[in-house]
């Protein structure tokens, strides 16, 4: 194999890399410039150096939150590393993962697509996981967190209803009141898991103020927290946010890589040339790629929603537009015009459409490590129905951005080995696709 | 001493109550800003100049909705920076913004557009002391105020900690939660109940007890009573969305705030 997908953007500068600002030292000396520089740093992070004490991978990462949530984060993290070298948390994990979500989830050789793509594609079945989505892996470990923490009652954002569906089934099983903070948009789109998240118990509060999706969602949750941050927990769920959060849901959802990567030696005897998962604010993603970023023959590819094309507004692909900016709680990658002001963003699908992105997937881009790459509307609605037609799944909007990346892989590397994370099923999609195809 | 800190304290010597009146700058429209600055310096201890942000996630319904109109009106830092170069101001003035606007000004540049500006301080709602070295290093060389808030929340070392390092004034939240709220009122969000007007007297002594600059309790007061009753305690008072809801129901600022405390 020689070519590696000509949009990605890892490995060369690009203009809007970053430099030394009021929150990153000059001596950090970011981004490495040299392949050597950026192997190093690469290695820190393999090392568990990143998140350093400030909770920075590099320069990205960081607490940028109130004074009144600094207590919260600091006592969090604090609980977290506690249990996780807790046999029993571990344990507990590990046996509710296996009978309550259905894990290990399998990994399936897609003959037909495979056929078709001129590839051998594999697809790790998040979408079979319990409520339908990787969100659970997330949802369970922090939900088991509150227990420790001691709150009386949890809330979350979600974008496509996943998160929120996870979150509230979490709470069901554990025992807490349960608040999920929900675009109006996305209420609309993601009709089915609104009605879900109810019959679970949780109170589903639309949100009207902003740009009324997923962004807007995490906006609220926030202020909601401020208002008591020691009584609730705000269970965030994807790899974005104050630290500890960033490393707290990659550690929770680094299950699907390790078992990926087991998967692949047991049934394929290999490792993939490639690895493909979507990147929202990119908790899968982190999850996958963690199983992985080792192996320096595995190309890695985080897959951001195109949208309807390049001009601002119309896409969510924030690391490869964006510059490197403050929005909940940390430095990253994001969406932003001239002045600072966070620029709306679109996806056809829910969980894709969000203007951040997690600081390690910036800093696994500025390492030259992952290459992240774009996938639009068409394109992924295209591999919902190829997906649907011959493998008999209706996967989720937001894993089919990926598979439209490894199909357009495919064409200049045939015959490669390909492993997608399928992280969701698309029944939350129907009242869309409804709409757009049919 | 600070030009902040002695504006505060000359206030009180004075015998009037200090107070810190909040503006989100283009609202209700650009051009009304120096109208804005020219009837509240005179009686106000500092003035704070709210830079509009797409995501205030610190901020309730009534600045979340001024703030939309003042991105509307095209308001920015940019903008405000030069506008103020023109604008001659009684008190000192200070910048409020979340820290994703003030980067978009080169690490180097901020601090010099500032002092142009005439900024004496910059309050920044999240950027907590952890994150706050760099800057304020290179505010302090140039004699602008890095002013730091404590919250009920804050540990009283912490908020020590907090004090020491905070310039100008420290500021002090007075209610959990958002702004737009009622100080000494139950809290209408979910979540934690409000604090007494005696709870919030008595943790405001204690923050007066350790901290070396002024503190100006803010965050939910409103009313007159309000002000009465907290100003023994604090001194200054910062007062925001009672402000900003004054403007919208077309009352000037200048008579909302001589109404507040006189
Ligand atoms: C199935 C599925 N995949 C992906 C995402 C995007 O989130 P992340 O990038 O954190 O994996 C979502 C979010 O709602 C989702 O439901």
């Amino acid at each position: 194999m020689t070519s590696m997908s000509a949009s990605g953007k890892s490995g060369t500068m690009n203009a809007n890399a970053t430099s030394a600002n009021l929150v990153v030292p000059r001596e950090l000396n970011w981004p490495p410039r040299s392949e050597a520089d950026q192997a190093a740093e690469l290695a820190k992070l393999l090392r568990g150096e990143y998140p350093d004490s400030n909770g920075r991978y590099g320069p990205f990462g960081g607490r940028f939150v109130p004074e009144t949530l600094m207590g919260a984060v600091t006592r969090l993290e604090t609980v977290a590393r506690e249990a996780l070298q807790d046999m029993s948390f571990l344990a507990t994990l590990e046996s509710e993962g296996r009978e309550w979500i259905g894990r290990r989830t399998p990994m399936m050789k897609a003959k037909n697509l495979s056929a078709a793509w001129g590839i051998n594609l594999w697809l790790k079945r998040e979408d079979l996981a319990h409520t339908g989505a990787h969100k659970i892996n997330n949802a369970l470990g922090q939900g088991l967190l509150a227990k420790r923490l001691g709150v009386k009652r949890i809330i979350a954002e979600t974008g496509a209803g996943q998160h929120g569906v996870a979150t509230a089934a979490a709470c069901a099983r554990l025992g807490f009141p349960c608040r999920v903070y929900m675009g109006a948009t996305d209420v609309q789109r993601q009709a089915p898991n609104v009605q879900r998240m109810k019959w679970l118990g949780a109170e589903v509060v639309p949100v009207t103020s902003g740009d009324q999706t997923l962004r807007a969602a995490i906006d609220e949750a926030l202020r909601d927290w401020v208002s008591d941050p020691m009584g609730t927990h705000y269970l965030l769920g994807s790899a974005v946010g104050p630290h500890p959060f960033p490393w707290l849901v990659r550690t929770f959802q680094s299950v699907i890589g390790r078992e990926s990567r087991q998967q692949m030696l047991e049934q394929a005897q290999r490792l993939p040339d490639a690895v493909f998962s979507c990147v929202g604010g990119g908790s899968n993603a982190i999850g996958m790629f963690h199983g992985f970023l080792a192996d320096a023959s595995v190309k890695i590819f985080g897959v951001e929603a195109g949208g309807r094309g390049d001009t601002p507004g119309e896409h969510s692909s924030t690391i490869t537009h964006g510059r490197p900016g403050v929005l909940h709680g940390c430095y990253s990658y994001l969406l932003q015009d001239q002045n600072g002001q966070v620029s709306d963003s679109h996806s056809v699908s829910a969980g894709l459409d969000y203007p951040g992105v997690g600081p390690e997937h910036s800093f696994l881009s500025d390492v030259g490590r992952v290459s992240y790459v774009q996938a639009g509307d068409e394109e992924a609605l295209a591999a919902v129905k190829d997906c649907c037609r011959m493998e008999g799944i209706l996967p989720a909007l937001e894993p089919s951005h990926a598979l439209a990346a490894a199909k357009n892989f495919g064409k200049a590397n045939p015959g490669a080995t390909v492993l997608v994370n399928l992280c969701g099923r698309g029944d939350k999609d129907m009242p869309i696709l409804m709409k757009v195809l049919s | 001493m600070h030009t902040i800190e002695q504006s505060i304290r000359s206030k009180r010597q004075s015998g009037s109550p200090a107070v810190i009146p909040y503006l989100t700058c283009g609202f209700p429209t650009r051009e009304a800003l120096r109208s804005q600055i020219e009837q509240l310096a005179p009686l106000s201890a500092v003035i704070e100049l709210g830079v509009a942000f797409s995501d205030p996630m610190a901020d309730g319904v009534t600045i979340q909705r001024s703030s939309a109109v003042a991105l509307q009106q095209q308001a920015s830092l940019d903008w405000l920076l030069t506008e103020l170069k023109g604008i001659r101001s009684a008190c000192p003035l200070a910048i409020m913004s979340y820290l994703n606007p003030l980067l978009t000004i080169s690490a180097g540049t901020l601090g010099l557009r500032l002092k142009d500006a005439n900024i004496a301080g910059l309050i920044i709602p999240d950027l907590p002391l952890e994150e706050s070295a760099p800057l304020r290093e290179e505010m302090a060389s140039l004699g602008i105020a890095l002013i730091q808030m404590v919250t009920p929340a804050t540990p009283m070392e912490r908020a020590k900690m907090i004090a020491s390092r905070s310039g100008g004034f420290l500021y002090a939240v007075t209610s959990m939660g958002v702004t737009g709220g009622s100080a000494g009122a139950a809290s209408s969000s979910g979540g934690a109940s409000g604090q007494s007007l005696d709870a919030v007297g008595s943790y405001l002594a204690g923050l007066r007890a350790i901290s070396p600059v002024p503190v100006a309790a803010g965050f939910g007061i409103r009313t007159r009573e309000q002000v009465r009753s907290l100003q023994p305690h604090a001194d200054a008072l910062i007062v925001g969305s009672a402000l900003i809801e004054a403007i919208e129901k077309g009352q000037s600022p200048g008579e909302f705030i001589r109404g507040l405390i006189g």
